[in-house]
């Protein structure tokens, strides 16, 4: 089968997971893989973070290697280096393949830090291939200007600060679409008076305006609000905040992501309930889903 | 003694429904002797829930965790083992001489470098290396832990536990090879596994695998079998699956080494290992 040339953006969850990869019975649904998006709008192909998931992924591009005509290019935009989003990439089959372009973007804010610890996770202590053994063309740019064409697609993105360490967001604009991916930040502590500081104000209208409108907003919800409760600083959203917030921006559809690893499905098909039990009071109609893996949505 | 297995999974943990029955955990074993000791072997991710169930189980935790090497895939549940974080609890550690470096490097040990947002030092375990099983045995209540090199990159060790009169042995990330690099030798293994009760061992390949992928530290699973033919052990259950391999075909390597063996060892029981089964030796 040829890949269609869609004119709308094709998003796939292949890594819905937070923290660390949970395989068993009880996420079957859900999925146990750790964040990976993948993105094709016609012939540009974006993934979000590196995860566990993007096993899969290498794996399916390797498949339809034939029906992309035996060459692959992809822009990896990474949100961060801690390890559920960068544990896969050791298995990401496409950067085994030799003519694979593959652009890896990340944060600029720590000078060579992504090279060294993406290296450093090849390291030959911990891992028996190196990351030079690879044989895609492989780049690694860290951002600079704060807009970026990849053909017909707009990549722009902001810092995170909320978060251990910091991470980045990114929103890409095609075919008149939006799709923004902001996962790992803790926005209970720039909204709710009691977690402030002097950085959440401004912080806040950032991201607003950031995702405001997007038709779809994959989005930090690792936890309840109790739970937040107890893991306040550890760069994470509870669901409350991200509803009422995505809700505020009028973003048309959201998709909770980074699912905990204590919550089983049935967890998440609860909380799923819950959240729709009081939609109905909701004016917006924003559509609010829980992020599934193999999900693929048009956008 | 008893064993458990957390994770039986080689290289990357792979969730999903291909993997529920053997499961799709790395590398995590527990061990418990006859005094109730717990000893774990390895820290994959399998080492999450088992952290939970001994926090739930006993509270306080006194254990030996002991590692075979600090590939990723045998250190990189650790920052998740709750029990960590818990002051009351008493780790000795021990295994292949690096093990406490490949504990620490997903920390944060200087600021922002980590692959996790935390300090080893944060941690609140009491955690102490006994650096015994590098020079020799290792005694724990009745039972003694004896180590072998492995034949794998950047090397590891296999261990032998023998309690009364019980053995176990476990060697993963072992590759079977009359080419060994670090003198070792298929024989050498057969002493160190011979008539083992119980005998787990690396069966990542298939044969035909294997030939692609020599030198990479793992085992076809004939010559694991031949292994444990040769080792006259009682049992013998596959383990290191690999991660492109679903339930079913886990299911049918099994089945073949049961055909293999019948031919010249009909008595020796054959298994995959399965996350959440427990043996008992």
């Amino acid at each position: 089968m040829t890949p269609a040339k869609p004119s709308k953006m094709y998003v796939t969850f292949w890594g819905t997971r937070g923290s660390i990869s949970t395989p068993g019975r009880s996420t079957e649904k859900y999925g146990g893989n750790t964040p990976c998006v993948f993105v094709q709008y016609q012939d540009t192909n974006i993934i979000f973070d590196a995860g566990t998931g993007i096993r899969g992924l290498g794996l399916q591009l390797f498949e339809e290697l034939e029906d992309r005509n035996g060459h692959l290019s992809l822009h990896l935009f990474l949100s961060h280096t801690h390890w559920d989003h960068i544990q896969g990439f050791p298995f990401f089959q496409a950067a085994y393949i030799k003519g694979t372009e593959l652009v890896i973007y990340g944060s600029s804010n720590k000078g060579q830090f992504l090279e060294s610890i993406l290296s450093r996770q090849m390291d030959v202590d911990y891992f028996p291939v190196g990351l030079s053994e690879m044989a895609a063309e492989m780049k690694i740019q860290e951002m600079s200007d704060e807009t970026m064409r990849l053909g017909p697609v707009v990549v722009d993105w902001q810092e995170q600060i909320f978060h251990p360490g910091g991470s980045v967001r990114y929103r890409l604009t095609a075919g008149g679409k939006k799709v923004a991916y902001a996962t790992d930040v803790e926005l209970d502590r720039m909204f709710r008076p009691e977690f402030q500081d002097e950085n959440s104000d401004g912080a806040l209208r950032d991201y607003l305006d950031f995702i405001q409108g997007v038709d779809l907003l994959i989005a930090d919800g690792q936890y309840t609000e109790k739970e937040y409760a107890e893991k306040v600083d550890w760069g994470h959203t509870s669901i409350p905040v991200i509803l009422e917030l995505a809700e505020r921006a009028k973003v048309k559809q959201l998709a909770i992501f980074h699912h905990d690893p204590q919550h089983s499905d049935k967890i998440l098909d609860s909380l799923w309930h819950e959240c729709h039990a009081g939609i109905s009071d909701r004016e917006s109609g924003m559509n609010v889903f829980w992020a599934r893996e193999g999900m693929t949505l048009a956008v | 003694m008893k064993v458990k297995f957390w994770g039986t999974r080689g290289s990357i943990p792979v969730p999903g429904k291909d993997t529920t029955t053997y499961g799709g955990n790395t590398t995590c074993l527990e061990i418990t002797l006859e005094s109730g000791r717990k000893i774990i072997i390895d820290a994959g991710t399998g080492i999450r829930l088992l952290g939970q169930h001994l926090l739930a189980e006993a509270g306080k935790i006194d254990i030996h965790l002991l590692i075979t090497h600090i590939h990723w895939d045998h250190v990189q549940g650790f920052p998740f083992f709750d029990p960590v974080y818990d002051p009351e609890s008493k780790i000795k550690i021990d295994g292949f001489p690096t093990c406490i470096k490949g504990l620490s490097v997903p920390f944060d040990n200087k600021m922002g470098d980590g692959f996790f947002p935390l300090k080893f030092d944060d941690l609140k375990a009491e955690m102490s290396y006994l650096d015994t099983l590098n020079g020799g045995p290792l005694k724990v209540d009745n039972a003694v832990v004896d180590s072998i090199p492995l034949q794998h990159p950047q090397g590891g060790f296999g261990l032998r536990f023998r309690e009364g009169k019980k053995t176990l042995v476990f060697l993963t990330d072992n590759e079977l090879t009359e080419e060994a690099w670090a003198g070792r030798h298929p024989e050498d293994y057969v002493k160190f596994c011979k008539d083992a009760d119980l005998l787990i061992h690396d069966a990542q390949y298939t044969p035909e695998e294997l030939e692609k992928r020599k030198g990479w530290g793992h085992s076809d699973y004939v010559s694991t079998l031949n292994l444990g033919l040769k080792a006259n052990v009682k049992k013998l259950v596959l383990f290191h699956h690999d991660p492109s391999r679903k339930d079913p075909e886990v299911a049918s390597i099994k089945a073949h080494c049961e055909e293999l063996a019948r031919k010249s060892n009909p008595d020796m029981l054959i298994d995959a290992a399965k996350e959440e089964s427990e043996l008992t030796v």
